[in-house]
Order: C-alpha cells, then sequence, then structure tokens
C-alpha cells in the first residue's frame, strides 16, 4: 500500500498501526511458548541490564564526554542491545532507566558557591546592622585608606526615596589612611519636612590630613619649593533648603571650622621653614563662622551623568571670631554641561569653576582656606594643590566614549590658574594638562576611574571612585564640608 | 530464543514474502537494533520524557553566576554534533520541553492570539495580595484571586507604559505557538481598590530580611506604574505555573537527578532552535535565568517539565525602560569590539548606533533595518545556541515562517497598545525582521522540505519542495541531481542505483531495487538530493532522504537529514 505521507499526519505511525495486534501476537507467542518450552518473553519487553556509567554523569563538572563515551548514545545512532522490539522509543526509556540507576543531586562548584556569596552579599547593601566598609573619603596623598561607614536611610520608613515626606538619614563613619590620616564624621538629614520641598542637613566632624602641600601662593610657584604642613579641623554646619522643582535647589546655611596647622609627616621641608609670617595663617589659624547661600539647577539625568547640565552657585561669608585677621568673603560658581550623541554612547563633557574670594582692607584668606588647582579632580596633569591663591579658574573638557557597557574611555584636556587679584580673570597664562582615562561604571555611578596625565609637570596618574566632574561635596544631599 | 525472534518477525510483518529472505538470511540476522539505523517505531512523535521520577532538587540558576560561567567558561560539548533529540526526518518529537504546534499544523488567528491561555485572567472581584517573587527587576507582587488562583502582577515604567506588558504579551504567544512551554499572560486594568492584603502575608526584601505585607509596600512597588485616567492601573498578570517550582534549566548537560533528562542541553534543536525565534523577536534576555523548571503531575506521574519565561526584555524593551540599543547586537562583554573602540578612541563605531528609531515609548528600541539574522545574539553566550548548526536553523525557520502577516496582526493586537503608532511600527518590524530571519537560515542549507510519496500510475514519485523557492528568497533551482541507493539498515551500507538530474521537484522512486531487509523486514532505499542553484552554490550539499517498504504496512519516508554545515565564505 502506498500513502502520501506527510510528517503531520499521525497515521504514519508504526506503533499506532501495530496498537491493535499486539494482544494477539502476545497470546500467540505465549501459546507458541507453552508448547515449544522455549523462553520467550513478550513483545515489549524491556532488558534490565547494566551500563557502567561513571559517576555522577552530567553533573557538574559536566561528564557528558564520558556519558557518550560509555555507548549510551542518543538518537538514531548505534545503540546497546536495548529492548526486543527494536524501537527508539524503548532505547530512550531504557537510557533513563539506566541513568536512575546514577542520579546526583545538583551541586555548586567552589567557583559557583563563590560567585553566589558574592552576590548575595553585595545585595545586602544594609550591612551588618548598618555597618559597611568603605575606602576613599580623603584628599588626594592620603594613600590607601579604610572606612567603616554606619548608616541609617529613612528611620522609621520602609521605603527611603526621594518623595519619602519627614526622611531622616543618619551617616557616621571614622576612616584612616596608611598616611597618617584620619577622620570621624557624623551626618544627617531631615528631608522634605512636613511633606514640603524643605530640607535639613547637619554635619559634625573632625579631620585630620597628615600630609598637605604647599608650593607657594600663585602661578609662578615652583615645584622644587613644595613644603609639607598637617591640618587638623573641627567642623560643623547646619543647612537649608529648598527643592521644587526637582531640579532646582536654593538655600543656606551656617556653618563652623577650627583649624590648626602642623608639621606634616613627609619628606618635604616644614612650612615654618617658609617664609614665616609671611604667609596668611601659618603661625595661627583661625576660627570661623560662616554663612552661606546657594542655588543650584541640576537637569544632569541621574546615575552616570552623560546629558543635561548643572549650573550653581554660592556665596559665603567667613568671620574669624578668634583672631579677627582673617574674614573674607568667597563666591564659587561651577558650570557642567553635558553633550551625549550616537545614541548616547558619546559625550562631550564640559566644566567651568571660578572661586573668587573678596576682602576688607587689613583682612586676608588664610592659605589654608584659599582655592587650590592640582589633583584628580581638576588639573589632573599636576600635583594635588599645587596652586593656590586666593582666586582660581579652571576649564575641564572630556570626550567621553563607551567602549564597552560597562566602561568609558575619556580624552580630557584640563586648563586653569589661580591668581590673587579680581583684574587678573582672562584667559591667559594657564596651566594646562591632558590626558587619557578609563572609567568602569553603571547606570548607576562611576565606579572607578583611572586617568593619565601629562602636564608641564610630568606625567600623574590617578585612580579613584568617583567622576572626576564631582566637586567635593559642593551641594551634596547630607555633608556640607566648609572649604 | 532465535526461534521465537524469528516468529515474531513473521507474524509482525503480516503479508511478508518469506521468499524474498532467505532463511540463512533470517538466521543470520542479528537480533533487533544493535546496528540498525532505523528502528520499527521511526520516526517516533512524542519522546515519552514523562516517566514518573522522585522529587529532585531545588536548583535555582544564580545571576551572577550564569553570566560569570557563560562569558569566561567553557561549557557543554565541546563537539558540534547533530541534534541528538531529533527523530529520523529531523523533527522535534513532543516532550515535556516542545510541543509541535504551528510547525506541525495550521493554527487559527484565534487558537495562536489565545496561547496558553486557557484557563482565563484572574478572576473578577477582589484579589489578594499573597506576596512577591524576588527576582529580576520589573515591580511585581502575587495575587490571588477568589477562584485560589495565582498570578504575578508586573507593572511598565512610568515613562514608558505599556513597553514591558506589551513585549511580553506578544512574545509568550510566538514562543508558544512556535512549540515552547510558557505560562499564561492577561493584560489587566484594574484600580487599587480591587487590592487587599491577606492575612499574614509576606515578602523578602532586597537585603533579605522577612516582613509581612502593608499597604506601603504595595503602594510603593506600584508608585512607578503608569496611572491611566480614573486611577486606573494596567499590569501585566503572569500565572503561576503549575506544579512545584525546582529551579531553572541550563542550556548545557543535562539535570543530574533527573533520569528523563538524557539530552545534553545543548545538543537539543528546540533549544538551538531557540536562536533564531529570539533573534526574530529580539529576546536577548533569552538565558538560563529566565527558565523554569516545574515538578508536575499529570496523568498520574510526576516529571520536571520545562518552561521559557520573562519575556518582557524582548523586542525594545528591558522591563524597565527601553533596551540598550547593544541589545541583540553584541554580546555583554567582546574584547575585540572593545580593543577596537578603544585603539580608535571611539571614531569607530558600532555601526548600529545610527539605527534610526522612533521615539514610541510604549516600543524602546526595536528596528529591522540593522538587524542581520546571522549576527544576532543574547546578552552573553548561550551554550545551545552556539551549537545551533544550518539544520537546526533551517526546522527552526521554516516554523517561523508559518507565521503570517495576519496572525503577527493578531499577536500585536493582543498586546492592546493604546497608541496606534506602536501598533503599526511593531507589525512592521516584526514583519521584517521574520524575513530577514527566515530568509537567512532557509538559505543556509540545502532548503528542501514537503517530501512525500505519491502514488501515480502505478508507480512511486517522491516529491518535495524547495522552502527558499516557497518563500520567496531564491529563483526556481537550475536542477535537482538525485543519486538513488539501496539502504542495508543493518549494516547502513548503501549501493547506488541510478544518478539523475531532473528540472522539477518531483522522481520515480526504483521500487524495484530496494536493499535488503532488516530484522524487521523492512527495505530501504535512500535519496540523495542535490540542488544546483547558480547563487546558492552549497545547496550541492545532499539532503539525504530514506524511503522504507514496510510491506503491507506501505512505503513511507522514514529519514531526512540536511547539511548541517553553514556554508563557508569559499562556497558563496
Amino acid at each position: 500500500m502506498i500513502r502520501r505521507l506527510h510528517f503531520a499526519d499521525p497515521q504514519w505511525l508504526p506503533s499506532a498501526r501495530l496498537k491493535f495486534a499486539r494482544p494477539a501476537i502476545v497470546s500467540l507467542l505465549a501459546l507458541f511458548t507453552s508448547v515449544t518450552g522455549l523462553n520467550a518473553e513478550p513483545l515489549g519487553t524491556v532488558r534490565e541490564f547494566a551500563i557502567a556509567l561513571p559517576p555522577r554523569v552530567a553533573g557538574f563538572p559536566l561528564k557528558v564526554d564520558d556519558l557518550l563515551r560509555s555507548n549510551v548514545v542518543f538518537g538514531k545512532t548505534a545503540f546497546l542491545q536495548q529492548t526486543e522490539n527494536g524501537s527508539t522509543a524503548g532505547q530512550w526509556r531504557t537510557a533513563r532507566q539506566a541513568k536512575r540507576t546514577n542520579l546526583a543531586v545538583p551541586e555548586k562548584t567552589d567557583v559557583e558557591a563563590g560567585v553566589v556569596w558574592i552576590d548575595t552579599t553585595r545585595r545586602r547593601r544594609g550591612g551588618w546592622h548598618g555597618f559597611v566598609p568603605a575606602g576613599g573619603g580623603f584628599p588626594s596623598g592620603a594613600g590607601p585608606s579604610f572606612r567603616i561607614i554606619w548608616n541609617k536611610e529613612g528611620i522609621g520608613v520602609r521605603y527611603p526615596d526621594e518623595l519619602t515626606p519627614n526622611r531622616v538619614d543618619l551617616q557616621g563613619s571614622v576612616g584612616l589612611s596608611l598616611r597618617g590620616y584620619y577622620l570621624g564624621l557624623f551626618e544627617g538629614g531631615w528631608q522634605r519636612i512636613g511633606g514640603t520641598p524643605v530640607h535639613m542637613n547637619f554635619h559634625v566632624g573632625y579631620q585630620h590630613n597628615a600630609n598637605e602641600s604647599f608650593y607657594g601662593l600663585g602661578k609662578e610657584s615652583a615645584l622644587e619649593d613644595r613644603a609639607g604642613f598637617s591640618e587638623t579641623m573641627r567642623t560643623g554646619g547646619v543647612v537649608l533648603l529648598w527643592q521644587s522643582p526637582s531640579w532646582f535647589y536654593v538655600g543656606g546655611g551656617i556653618g563652623y571650622r577650627d583649624t590648626k596647622l602642623g608639621e606634616g609627616n613627609n619628606a618635604y621641608r616644614s612650612l615654618r621653614d617658609v617664609n614665616l609670617g609671611q604667609l596668611p595663617g601659618d603661625v595661627e589659624q583661625a576660627e570661623h563662622i560662616a554663612y552661606d547661600g546657594f542655588a543650584q539647577v541640576d537637569w544632569r539625568n541621574k546615575g552616570y551623568h552623560y546629558r543635561g547640565g548643572l549650573y550653581a552657585i554660592r556665596w559665603s561669608d567667613w568671620r574669624d571670631r578668634k583672631l579677627g585677621a582673617f574674614n573674607f568673603k568667597k563666591l564659587d560658581i561651577e558650570v557642567q554641561q553635558y553633550l551625549p550623541f550616537l545614541m548616547n554612547k558619546r559625550v562631550i563633557a564640559f566644566r567651568a569653576r571660578a572661586i573668587l574670594t573678596d576682602t576688607e582692607p587689613g583682612q586676608e584668606v588664610p592659605f589654608y582656606l584659599m582655592p587650590t588647582l592640582g589633583g584628580t579632580r581638576d588639573l589632573r596633569g599636576f600635583n594635588h594643590d599645587r596652586f593656590r591663591d586666593r582666586n582660581m579658574i579652571l576649564l575641564n573638557v572630556e570626550y567621553r566614549t563607551e567602549i564597552w557597557a560597562a566602561m568609558d574611555l575619556a580624552l580630557f584636556v584640563d586648563t586653569g590658574k589661580v591668581f590673587r587679584e579680581h583684574s587678573d580673570i582672562n584667559l591667559m597664562d594657564l596651566s594646562t594638562d591632558y590626558g587619557i582615562g578609563l572609567r568602569l561604571k553603571s547606570t548607576l555611578a562611576t565606579f572607578l576611574r583611572a586617568d593619565f596625565a601629562f602636564g608641564d609637570e610630568g606625567f600623574h596618574t590617578a585612580i579613584r571612585a568617583g567622576s572626576s566632574f564631582d566637586s567635593p561635596s559642593l551641594f551634596g544631599r547630607l555633608l556640607q564640608v566648609m572649604q | 530464543m532465535a526461534t521465537s525472534t524469528l516468529l515474531l518477525v513473521f507474524l509482525l510483518t503480516g503479508s511478508f514474502s518469506a521468499s524474498n529472505l532467505s532463511a540463512a538470511q533470517l538466521g543470520a540476522s542479528p537480533l533487533f537494533g544493535s546496528s540498525a539505523v532505523f528502528n520499527r517505531d521511526d520516526p517516533i512523535a512524542v519522546d515519552e520524557d514523562n516517566l514518573g521520577i522522585d522529587a529532585p532538587a531545588d536548583w535555582p540558576v544564580y545571576e551572577l553566576y550564569d553570566l560569570f560561567e557563560n562569558l569566561f567558561q567553557d561549557r557543554g560539548d565541546p563537539d558540534q554534533k547533530r541534534a541528538v533529540n531529533i527523530n529520523t526526518i529531523g523533527e522535534v518529537p513532543d516532550s515535556s520541553w516542545f510541543t509541535n504546534r504551528i510547525g506541525a499544523r495550521e493554527m487559527s488567528v484565534e487558537e495562536i492570539a489565545t496561547g496558553p491561555n486557557l484557563s482565563g485572567p484572574p478572576a473578577d472581584g477582589q484579589w489578594k495580595v499573597i506576596g512577591r517573587p524576588g527576582a529580576g527587576v520589573t515591580p511585581k507582587f502575587m495575587i490571588e484571586d477568589r477562584k485560589g488562583s495565582r498570578f504575578i502582577f508586573k507593572f511598565d515604567p512610568m515613562e514608558y507604559p505599556e513597553i514591558a506588558s506589551g513585549a511580553e504579551i506578544i512574545s509568550s504567544k510566538f514562543f508558544h505557538a512556535f512549540g515552547y512551554n510558557v505560562a499564561e499572560t492577561y493584560i489587566v486594568s484594574f484600580t487599587k481598590d480591587r487590592l487587599e492584603i491577606a492575612s499574614g502575608a509576606t515578602f523578602t526584601t532586597d537585603t533579605g530580611v522577612t516582613l509581612e505585607i502593608d499597604q506601603v509596600d504595595v503602594d510603593h512597588w506600584m508608585s512607578n506604574a503608569p496611572v491611566g485616567p480614573g486611577g486606573v492601573y494596567r499590569a501585566l498578570a503572569s500565572k503561576i505555573i503549575p506544579g512545584e517550582a525546582v529551579g531553572g534549566f541550563r542550556f548545557f548537560g543535562t539535570r543530574p537527578d533527573d533520569p528523563n533528562d538524557i539530552f545534553p542541553h545543548e545538543h537539543r534543536r528546540e533549544l538551538r532552535g531557540y536562536r533564531v525565534i529570539s533573534a526574530w523577536l529580539n529576546h536577548d534576555d533569552s538565558r538560563a535565568l529566565n527558565t523554569y523548571d516545574s515538578f508536575v503531575e499529570e496523568d498520574e506521574r510526576r516529571f520536571i517539565k520545562h518552561y521559557l519565561l520573562d519575556f518582557g526584555s524582548a523586542l525594545g524593551s528591558a522591563s524597565i525602560g527601553p533596551n540598550e540599543p547593544r541589545g541583540g547586537n553584541e554580546y555583554l562583554f567582546e574584547g575585540e569590539l572593545v580593543w577596537k573602540s578603544a585603539l580608535t578612541l571611539g571614531i569607530w563605531h558600532r555601526p548600529w548606533l545610527t539605527a534610526d528609531i522612533p521615539a514610541i515609548p510604549s516600543i524602546g528600541n526595536f528596528e529591522a533595518e540593522h538587524f542581520l539574522p546571522q549576527n544576532w545574539k543574547p546578552e552573553y553566550p548561550n551554550v545551545a545556541m552556539d551549537h545551533m548548526d544550518a539544520a537546526d536553523a533551517f526546522w527552526a525557520a521554516r516554523i517561523i515562517d508559518k507565521f503570517s502577516e495576519k496572525l503577527i496582526a493578531a499577536v500585536v493586537d493582543e498586546a492592546q497598545f493604546s497608541d496606534p503608532r506602536a501598533v503599526v511600527y511593531v507589525n512592521e518590524v516584526l514583519r521584517k525582521r521574520s524575513n530577514k530571519a527566515v530568509n537567512h537560515w532557509i538559505t543556509q542549507t540545502n532548503p528542501l522540505d514537503e517530501f512525500a510519496l505519491i502514488g501515480r500510475g502505478g508507480s512511486v514519485v517522491l516529491e518535495w519542495e524547495n522552502a527558499a523557492v516557497r518563500v520567496g528568497v531564491a529563483t526556481d533551482a537550475g536542477s535537482y541531481g538525485v543519486r538513488w541507493s539501496t539502504f542495508d539498515n543493518r549494516t547502513s551500507s548503501e549501493f547506488q542505483i541510478s544518478d539523475q538530474e531532473v528540472g522539477t521537484t518531483r522522481i520515480g522512486v526504483p521500487v524495484n531495487a530496494w536493499g535488503s531487509p532488516d530484522a524487521f523486514g523492512y527495505r530501504y532505499l535512500r535519496a540523495h538530493i542535490f540542488t544546483h542553484h547558480a547563487d546558492f552554490k552549497w545547496w550541492k550539499e545532499p539532503v539525504i532522504v530514506t524511503v522504507r517498504d514496510k510491506g503491507a504496512g506501505g512505503v513511507d519516508i522514514v529519514g531526512i537529514d540536511h547539511p548541517r554545515e553553514y556554508p563557508s565564505l569559499n562556497s558563496r
């Protein structure tokens, strides 16, 4: 009989065709064997036998090759004697029954267990009772550092997010570095007070910077004139700010800073050897109360910035309550702009910053509170705090290209200068560096940044967390460091 | 034993003529099947991998390790062998992994549009919030309706309404029609007052703390969900898969505590062919984390059934927003491209960065112009997909071809996009991507299919179709070469009978030249069919068709083998 056959035609199944014949055949066989005494097994009997399968077949580490080499082969290739009726279904059934004799509980390998532990641990962002280890938090030059942070976000609130009214956050941290820096800080915030757009932040802190550098004042300071000193600060502050809409902030605060200078613990000459008494604040240090007001427009995208802009201005009045000699006013202006293209995978980022100070006759800005340039956040091709004077302007341009989903490559140019008189605000006689960097990132933040910069004073590398454009807590949510 | 075997042969073959086989031949015949290529029940239509087993362990897939393992370790069998779970005509039998649907029969528009949704959406009345599944990034929680049915409710992001739910609805229906096991998913619209919190319901936070569910939790989970007029929310309701969850499956190896799981997953055709449909639908999240093994009971047997789920990251969606433009175009990490981009300082850019994608919030980054099926990739390497050969791809592409424009439109309608631009655009992109995928993978092997034996005027004719011509990617072939040979099923040996060249897709079967009968008394002929086409030179690799004479049982096609190797650059 010849028929048109198609895979979709169920009637071609031979087993279906034999289905009704089977009982008759079995009966006939039984009759035959009973008559003849021959040991014939009924149709379809599966002969049990043992296959020497290796242990933990198909477990980890995989032994697929062993399984395939042990002659238990699948599909239509050769197979050990399995069933009496030469059936593919029977062969597969026998292979399953054979595997049944050698099952194994799935187990993690050591590598898998380790990765799972890391993954599980990183998800527990709360740490151990709120305590988490961290690094950083110190200025450049502090060397490798370690901190313990205690963090409590949204006290009494299950889901502390930006819109949660009356959200209270507290954070404390202690840290030290291998070069003798140490700090203790306690800060907190009360967000959306009474459901309003008003926030309040406070902080108290104690920090000892053991190894700060001074090269002299002005752009003409010499690298070889480097002197070292230590700086110990007690600080505190309270800020009230209004945030509405979400991209606009305005506010003000009051802060306290008591500074003591001492000998640095580095190999450079002591600050006391540098025109002692000629440098404002080198002999006696002030105790300041500062009042400030600020306004900020921030429409950058959240997380890793690639779009939008930041425009901020801050004015502060520093009152020397101890010596009466170091009263000054400071104006801090910063503009950041991000221009993305090619589906946001290429970004040109600009930053311009100016810090201008002003004093009344007879008053001075203590040198340790003068704006500086140099280091991993501004002029990356120069030492930390390489240039220092009463005023500063800075311009950074970066071209960032995403080379991998988690990594950007950046080409950058930094340029700026410090100067004493406001009349020197211009784009002449700038110190410039250029370089290349890598940023390890996610959509949330820059995890790690490595910059390699070339300037007039040599080659510098910087590896640290955070974006290159993050000014230290300029308008941070929690911390308002007086600088 | 030998005598009873001989009796069996005689009885089973019915009108089998003893004169065609000498006693010596019968006596010398080996006992059944140790070296037979074809068995009596070939080609099988069902793989009985539902034998009852003991309760297996819970074997979850850990996201980070799955990423690490597939990116940096070599898993699975390095040999590129033919798929091992197929039957002798190259089809995938129905099993706990796969059910032949649109590939095997006509499906109506209604059937496609219904998909797996046989039991219905959440019942009317109040819904009790009973928990929150931990995995995944999408905001979600679990509810139980008044009938006791449980669903996971997932929400779209505020800025991109309908993006994830639309992608999930569309993809689940296509995957179901293709043949995979998927969960029932429904679009539901509701107001918050329909939700109440079940007494004692708990959930585990991201930090591992278990808390009782409170209204503030539900409010938080829905806080970023778009709200329509009248406070109406849209959610994707995914019905809890029946059975007991026992983890997910990997795309390589087998499950060591499941005796039914004997075929290494990287050698399963439906898991290899998963690449084709995933490419079509841009389901770049096609990884082990989005699989589901359920220990079910059916017909009084308990066994593991294997599902695919979580299609919220298909099409242009990444569940919580639009998919990255990289999605489907590049692995999460590809060293060569990283170096290329770095060394050129970004001057060289990935071609897909210039794709012109309309800004439709409910669609995201989904396009067809830059889509190259052969270059499509999931988020990170998938061992089974990497093992896909030309025959696997051909099998899958033929199924994709069954989704007509009308069927695609019916499925897209199920997503209930409120923006008519989205409906038009998704239809257009799905159609174009389908054409590209089918046109590419259909042509990677000798594309002959629809083989049939026709009785014609006392003779038997073997007919076939050229799938590439049928879908319109190729003109008619110049000619077909057919080499007939006898085939000995016991020894796998062939003896050439004739060599013919035909200009049509049919040829007479030389029924007077069968091979020696096997132990079952069946005889075989083999046709090696070469396709001569000026534009597709690699089609000269033959499709091997084996015809079987079962005597009174008739003549059937018992074997179809397509060439497995992709064409080399030289052969193009």
